[in-house]
């Protein structure tokens, strides 16, 4: 119950600082520590709570991935006003976790498939480069709308993506080798992560412009895809969520 | 020279698109049907042709020294991990053995399964075989559990924590029910479905029973299953345990004796590649690191 209040505050104050970024000029660090601090406590409550990662339910990983979204928009040197469009994902993977139904929310003791501290590694890595792939896909967005040049933002973010998304492959693939004894079993989490890395490989070979945004956009949608449809659609040896 | 270099770009994209198409339809077929496409020409030829444009590519472009330097530095360990994959594959060993509660192994045996050459001779006895079951929203996840002494050091065998015995590590597979004697009693009456894993109990000319085990329950108990079939067609089933047993007004069953023991079944696998795979990765990942952000940092 308090963590449902406390993810509602959060979300208020999301969205708070989203307004204030659009039409004020008031500095980053001032209005987005809050939102942070809060976001931040709420992962330490659930440590608490669940007394292992913070991210092994579909619940607890929106609201760690979204955690990590806030902090990359933290880091970011990008202006206020379009920080605070990049910020509309953020508030809708926060919004997307408090309406799950409630048996999603339920923590639960850490299954031991999931108890390797691989899972300390693996998640994190990936969920870094889903946030910068996220990012990437905003700002294609901006760029292609709005005509506005993010180019520097954009190729950062795409490396970003793609060496965590490479890291968290190879360190899933490590993991597996412990848990199951294959590196890779053709599972279908594990064949999306790879079409999304493919995707991103072809964005790094592309000249056109255009056609580079088009497979961002497919590298996106298939991230998403990896991250929720896998689990809901395609069962496997991944469907811990 | 420009063609080419459109050329060899579109070649390549084409390709990846092949190989992203053909992965998305290996999600979507079943299992064993997925590994046939992954393991068939169609979808390893793609990456074999990448492999070789790539190696190609800077000899037919003529690159300049310090292009070709930063493409071999990006490229050569993509090269190399596709490469160390495929020997990995090709010279990991595996074998499957099975060990009831009780029953032992020596370490010999599973090189000999292996056909590899090692001399370091344990005994591995299984002391208990345990199944757990967690609840994960709708979907019930299993988790095998072995308890072993290896040369009396108690040791466990589960998901996350292979046992590893010089070069080799053994995995949790999968189990098997070995049933010694199972005596049942159905309205007084006594039967034997030792070794069966379906038999047909006759209540009477109608109507015939079928029982057998179907999982295991808390941990190590037998959990059974009831079928009664009028004419070959079912009309009531059920479960039961030897604890509880099973009564309603036409059957009455008890376990009167039940004798089994779980056999544990185990993955020995062997790579001999592991550490060059190791290197290749990290290579690949320090070449990623570098054409992305090192080259920048050591220039400042």
């Amino acid at each position: 119950m308090i963590e449902q209040i406390l993810l509602l505050i959060i979300i208020f104050f999301w969205i708070a600082s989203s307004i204030f970024l659009y039409f004020f000029n008031i500095k980053k660090f001032y209005i987005l520590s809050l939102p942070i601090l809060l976001h931040l406590f709420l992962i330490i409550l659930i440590i608490f709570t669940v007394k292992h990662a913070p991210f092994t339910n579909l619940y607890e990983s929106l609201i760690f991935f979204a955690f990590l979204y806030g902090i990359k928009l933290f880091l970011s040197k990008i202006n206020n006003r379009i920080n605070s469009i990049l910020l509309i994902p953020l508030i809708f993977i926060l919004l997307s976790a408090y309406l799950l139904p409630f048996p999603f929310k339920i923590h639960k003791p850490l299954m031991p498939a999931l108890n390797s501290i691989w899972i300390y590694i693996h998640v994190p890595a990936f969920f870094i480069g889903y946030v910068s792939l996220t990012f990437a896909f905003i700002i294609t967005l901006i760029m292609a709308i709005n005509k506005k040049d993010l180019e520097i933002y954009l190729k950062n973010e795409l490396k970003l993506s793609y060496f965590f998304i490479i890291i968290g492959i190879m360190t899933g693939a490590v993991w597996a080798e412990e848990s199951w004894g294959v590196f890779w079993s053709w599972d279908p989490k594990e064949t999306w992560s790879l079409i999304t890395l493919l995707l991103l490989t072809i964005v790094f070979h592309v000249k056109s412009t255009k056609i580079k945004y088009i497979f961002i956009g497919l590298a996106f949608f298939a991230m998403l895809f990896t991250y929720l449809g896998v689990t809901f659609i395609l069962p496997g040896l991944h469907s811990y969520l | 020279m420009n063609v080419i270099k459109i050329i060899f770009n579109i070649s390549i994209i084409i390709i990846f698109l092949l190989i992203i198409l053909l992965s998305i339809y290996s999600t979507l077929i079943p299992q064993e049907k997925t590994y046939a496409l992954v393991y068939s020409p169609v979808y390893y030829i793609p990456w074999i042709i990448i492999s070789i444009l790539i190696t190609v590519y800077p000899w037919i472009i003529n690159l300049n020294l310090k292009s070709l330097i930063n493409y071999f530095i990006l490229h050569i360990p993509v090269i190399l991990l596709l490469f160390t994959v495929i020997f990995s594959f090709l010279t990991s060993k595996s074998c499957l053995f099975s060990l009831y509660e009780g029953e032992s192994i020596n370490t010999n045996e599973i090189y000999k399964k292996l056909v590899i050459d090692k001399k370091q001779f344990e005994i591995i006895k299984l002391d208990k075989f345990e199944i757990d079951k967690h609840k994960n929203n709708k979907k019930i996840v299993k988790t095998y559990k072995s308890y072993l002494s290896v040369n009396n050091k108690n040791k466990i065998i589960m998901v996350n924590k292979p046992l590893k015995i010089d070069k080799i590590k053994i995995y949790q597979h999968s189990w098997e029910l070995g049933l010694r004697e199972i005596i049942i009693s159905v309205n007084g009456n006594k039967y034997d479905i030792f070794s069966q894993n379906e038999s047909p109990i006759y209540i009477n000319d109608r109507f015939i029973l079928n029982i057998y085990p179907e999982d295991i329950i808390n941990k190590h108990d037998i959990l059974y299953k009831w079928k009664i079939f009028d004419n070959n067609k079912l009309i009531n089933s059920g479960e039961f345990t030897r604890e509880k047993g099973y009564k309603n007004n036409v059957i009455d069953i008890k376990i009167i004796k039940e004798d089994y023991k779980l056999i544990s079944i185990f993955n020995a696998v062997y790579r001999p590649m592991n550490i060059f795979l190791l290197i290749a990765s990290i290579m690949f990942i320090i070449s990623i690191f570098y054409n992305f952000w090192g080259y920048n940092i050591l220039k400042k």
